[in-house]
């Protein structure tokens, strides 16, 4: 194909109706120009410099799809064309590693994909919203010898025979122009003045629609006025054949539209001269048909993929027999015997060329050659035979339904060597009727929907509510969570934070697994793990919380799922804050605080209890705080304490006591000797002087319950011959829980170094030792 | 016809248990009725794509449990929301009562350009009507709501309710009054992203979160 002899024009009309129709491929070169950059689309774009380059490109591709723009949008086209299923390979690789190397389709081409499923599903149901209708064409073409218009074309347009008014004129021309600038260098402009005369003679019913020329071969379509709107997707191409496709006047041009829904193709072409060149003209036609190609919203397209397609021109196959015996048979009018022998017939018979093509049955004369402007064959010395050069074929797809063929004549315009042949043709084309079409599309792209929310993931979970019930302090529980893939595909799922909240659940629970991924009928069993430990015990003992939560389960891509988490805390004189406990004068699990204006009692009742039982019971026992206490015992013991149950209905070891007194003092929110306090202990660790100064900035119940527990351990050491206890050794036991660094505190992540044991130990040793600190 | 659609819109539907909202979503996903379905317990998600001004527009539906102390949880899946549907039952006054909660609710964690659709489902329960037409009317246009009756069980106004919100938000994204950020609730079909993903509300919060 050469660009050298590519002369298209397009009147305004078209151009405007063109970019209305935005979603449609254009029929303009660039379009042409575009295909084989398309066709490589699998292959990878150039390397980005930078990451954000791409962004860049996602963003302005945005613009690009405004619809408030009004700028026609083919690129969304080329997308369309240009998915490949390597290129969406590349791409979801490309999201899977999370790599920016390669520049991968951008999501809007996995829309396109849904597009093309929609577009396919209309096609299929196309016949649902179409309504059948009946269009006429008029097909004309004349080897016009290089002569300019001189004579009218009434006779040959406006044949008054004619009984409709065609819809569609298409005329083609040939030898429109044989001078040497036309043939070298594609400059024609002869094609203006047979355009006007033709749209004089047509009147002002008719517009045009496109028009092609390839040097001498002119094509020009034109449509009634009011049918303009219903036609789309016109398109032209050429095809020149000769050596290399140049320098030559032989070849055809095309122009395809779709005329409501049914696509047209028309053909004009001007084949090899010469009797003998038969096998050269068939070569052409092939070559032509071959070589002419449009693209389609659907891709690129033949001419053999529309619905009607139409071989006009002056194909310049000959009749074999002597002239006279030609001439003798036109006379007697005798053109069935003529035709017997004519190349054409005898080809397409062959199946040499024109293959399903048609002819109408032809009833006039051979209209080639004549002398130019007289009612005579050739009467040069040359005595060229009669011919059918001038002739027009059509070809109907297997879907759509066959012509009617109305008229097949010639007509008598002079001024060229040949006559002007015309063909009538009634096509019936489907119409679409816009409600139903829209109807159609709703359900079709329901239709959609309802795959895609089928698509969705959907899963089953055993219960919403999980209710712990009773939770004991220190106590885990667990309860399970079935949840179950019911859906069709494989399930994501993962807890989420609440609106603002940055932790999945409250922090006296655990969810294992927080995450995780379920192919269809595959169940995963979450646990729940409510623990309620010296650190979380608090928003409940003191800050008198409920014990419930909501967790969200979130499933990628599908619902969410909320659990009602809930239990009820048995409120414990463990983990709670000395502050809390004075301002209970029954046992805590009652739940009644005495009002805040009301005496306190000096020190918690439960440290009382405990400390008393083992002052009467336990001074002389052998490695009391040493050895440790049995855990069961030990939760009787918290269950006595938190509900003033006696000791007496319960069995246990004075060594369980001993260690209910240790983790009663290590349970505190905060230590005996308060957080802030921490630094001070410990440098006033180095004097007993300075340790009493300390002690006496304590808060009045701390103060009290530090001087109650140093006289019951001076109490203990006074037993040391039966209880082998050395002050050292309470020191350290004490220290370590009295005097402990704030949880939040950096200092707390490491265990303390030996200087810092050492120190904490003095403070209370100093109070061992010297007895007359406490006074 | 390139794009199955050119617009996401997101919606959450909003009100008392019970009032109908899971029904009015099957009803306008699949013209499904589910009598005695089950509460919804979580955020329930459906799409659809409709078509306004010959504008194909997808609805991105979150549906969300009407349990009163679910409600500190569903508010997290207000944001970006496009379309409120505040839903009621005729039948019951209590679920009327209620509005002001939901709506002050709608109001407080919505963007300001949010259609909120005022919607007295049940209507085919007429015979057991506990508040009338002209009564919730008032409310509506007190509180500059569009209003309509429906009945997710016969269908009745389901389509119009979706729609005419639909109608209300493509005017304002002409009017240029939405942003076409996913926060404004409305997001073009060819930008980062076109599925439908439930991710982008409430749950794309956490997202950014789950790390720690």
């Amino acid at each position: 194909m050469s660009d050298v002899n590519e002369v298209s024009s397009i009147t305004n009309e078209s151009i405007n109706n063109q970019q209305q129709q935005q979603q449609q491929p254009q029929p303009q070169q660039p379009q042409q120009q575009q295909q084989p950059a398309q066709s490589q689309s699998s292959s990878p774009p150039p390397l980005p410099q930078k990451p954000q380059q791409i962004i860049e490109n996602g963003l302005s591709s945005i613009s690009i799809n405004d619809p408030q723009s009004s700028n026609p949008t083919p690129p969304i086209e080329d997308n369309n064309r240009g998915v490949s299923n390597d290129a969406i390979k590349a791409s979801l690789d490309g999201l899977k590693h999370n790599s920016l190397k390669t520049s991968f389709p951008t999501s809007s081409q996995f829309i396109d994909v849904n597009a093309q499923w929609i577009h396919n599903k209309l096609k299929e149901r196309e016949p649902e919203f179409t309504e059948k209708k009946a269009m006429t064409i008029f097909l004309g073409t004349w080897n016009v010898n290089g002569k300019k218009p001189t004579e009218p074309l009434d006779l040959w347009l406006k044949d008054p025979s004619m009984t409709l008014q065609p819809d569609v004129y298409a005329i083609g021309f040939q030898e429109l122009d044989l001078t040497a600038e036309a043939l070298l260098l594609g400059d024609t402009t002869r094609s203006l003045p047979w355009e006007q005369h033709i749209l004089s003679t047509l009147g002002g019913d008719y517009v045009k629609l496109l028009s092609k020329q390839l040097v001498g071969i002119l094509l020009c379509v034109y449509v009634r006025k009011e049918h303009r709107q219903h036609i789309a997707h016109v398109q032209s191409d050429i095809a020149a054949v000769g050596i290399m496709g140049m320098m030559g006047n032989k070849g055809g041009v095309a122009i395809r539209f779709s005329f409501y829904n049914t696509t047209i193709c028309i053909i004009n072409s001007h084949l090899n001269a010469h009797m003998e060149n038969v096998l050269r003209r068939n070569q052409d036609m092939k070559d032509i048909a071959k070589n002419i190609k449009f693209v389609a919203e659907e891709g690129p397209i033949n001419i053999f993929d529309h619905d009607q397609l139409f071989w006009i021109g002056d194909l310049n196959y000959r009749i074999p027999l002597p002239d006279y015996e030609v001439k003798e048979k036109i006379k007697k009018r005798d053109f069935y015997n003529l035709f017997l022998v004519d190349q054409l017939n005898q080809q397409m018979k062959a199946g040499a060329v024109f293959e399903g093509f048609q002819e109408p049955p032809i009833s006039f004369a051979p209209t080639y050659k004549y002398d130019a402007g007289t009612e005579e064959y050739d009467s040069s010395e040359k005595r060229r035979t009669p011919a059918w050069c001038d002739r027009i074929l059509w070809k109907t797809s297997k879907k759509a339904e066959n012509v009617g063929i109305l008229s097949y004549k010639r007509h008598e315009l002079l001024s060229s060597d040949h006559r002007p042949v015309s063909a009538s043709f009634i096509i019936k084309f489907k119409m679409v009727i816009p409600e139903v079409k829209n109807r159609i599309y709703q359900e079709i792209v329901k239709e959609l929907d309802k795959k895609e929310n089928d698509s969705m993931p959907d899963a089953n979970i055993s219960t919403n509510m999980v209710d712990f019930e009773t939770i004991k302090f220190m106590t885990p529980v667990t309860k399970q969570l079935v949840f179950e893939n019911i859906g069709q595909v494989i399930a994501r799922f993962q807890f989420i934070p609440k609106l603002d909240e940055s932790i999945l659940c409250k922090p006296w629970l655990k969810i294992s697994p927080i995450a995780g991924m379920m192919i269809p009928k595959e169940k995963v069993t979450i646990d729940l793990t409510i623990y309620v430990d010296n650190l979380t015990s608090q928003a409940f003992n003191v800050n008198g919380e409920s014990m419930d939560d909501i967790l969200i389960l979130h499933l990628e891509n599908g619902k969410d799922y909320f659990i009602s988490i809930s239990g009820n805390f048995q409120r414990t004189c463990f983990g709670n804050t000395l502050e809390n406990l004075v301002r209970y004068p029954h046992p805590i699990r009652n739940n009644i605080p005495i009002p805040q204006e009301q005496k306190k009692l000096s020190i918690p009742k439960e440290l009382w209890k405990i400390i008393d039982y083992i002052y009467n019971n336990g001074l002389k026992e052998e490695g009391l705080f040493i050895k440790s206490g049995v855990t069961k015992e030990m939760e009787a013991i918290r269950d006595c304490l938190d509900t003033a149950e006696h000791f007496s209905t319960i069995s246990f070891s004075i060594h369980s006591m001993a260690e209910t007194l240790i983790r009663f003092l290590e349970s505190l929110v905060e230590p005996v000797i308060p957080f802030n306090m921490y630094q001070q202990a410990l440098d006033a660790s180095s004097t007993p002087h300075s340790c009493k100064q300390l002690v006496s900035h304590l808060p009045s119940v701390n103060y009290n319950v530090f001087f109650y527990l140093i006289s019951f351990l001076i109490e203990v050491l006074s037993h040391q011959q039966e209880n082998q206890l050395t002050a050292d050794q309470l020191a350290i036991v004490f220290s370590t829980i009295l005097l402990r660094p704030s949880p939040l505190s950096p200092l707390s992540q490491f265990p303390p170094d030996a200087n810092i044991v050492k120190k904490k130990a003095d403070l209370i040793l100093h109070f061992l030792i010297s007895k007359d600190l406490i006074n | 016809m390139s794009f199955p659609y050119e617009y996401i819109f997101k919606y959450i539907i909003i009100g008392d248990m019970g009032v109908g909202k899971s029904c009015l979503l099957h009803q306008f996903t699949e013209n499904k009725f589910v009598p005695d379905s089950p509460h919804t317990i979580g955020v329930e998600f459906g799409t659809r794509i409709v078509d306004v001004n010959n504008k194909k527009i997808k609805l991105q539906i979150w549906d969300t449990a009407g349990q009163e102390r679910f409600r500190a949880v569903t508010r997290s899946y207000y944001r970006g929301a496009a379309g409120a549907l505040l839903v009621y039952d005729i039948t019951r006054r209590i679920t009327y009562n209620h509005l002001t909660t939901w709506l002050t609710d709608a109001r407080n964690l919505t963007n300001p350009n949010t259609v909120i659709m005022l919607i007295g489902n049940k209507k085919d329960l007429d015979g057991q009507r506990d508040v009338t037409f002209e009564e919730a009317s008032a409310f509506a246009k007190q509180n500059g709501l569009i209003f309509v009756e429906s009945s997710a069980k016969t269908g009745e106004n389901v389509e119009e309710a979706f729609l005419k919100t639909a109608k209300l938000i493509f005017q304002s994204v002409q009017e240029g009054n939405v942003d076409l950020i996913p926060d404004g609730g409305v997001t073009k079909s060819n930008a980062t992203n076109n599925t439908a993903n439930p991710n982008q509300g409430a749950a794309g919060q956490s997202q950014s979160n789950c790390s720690c």
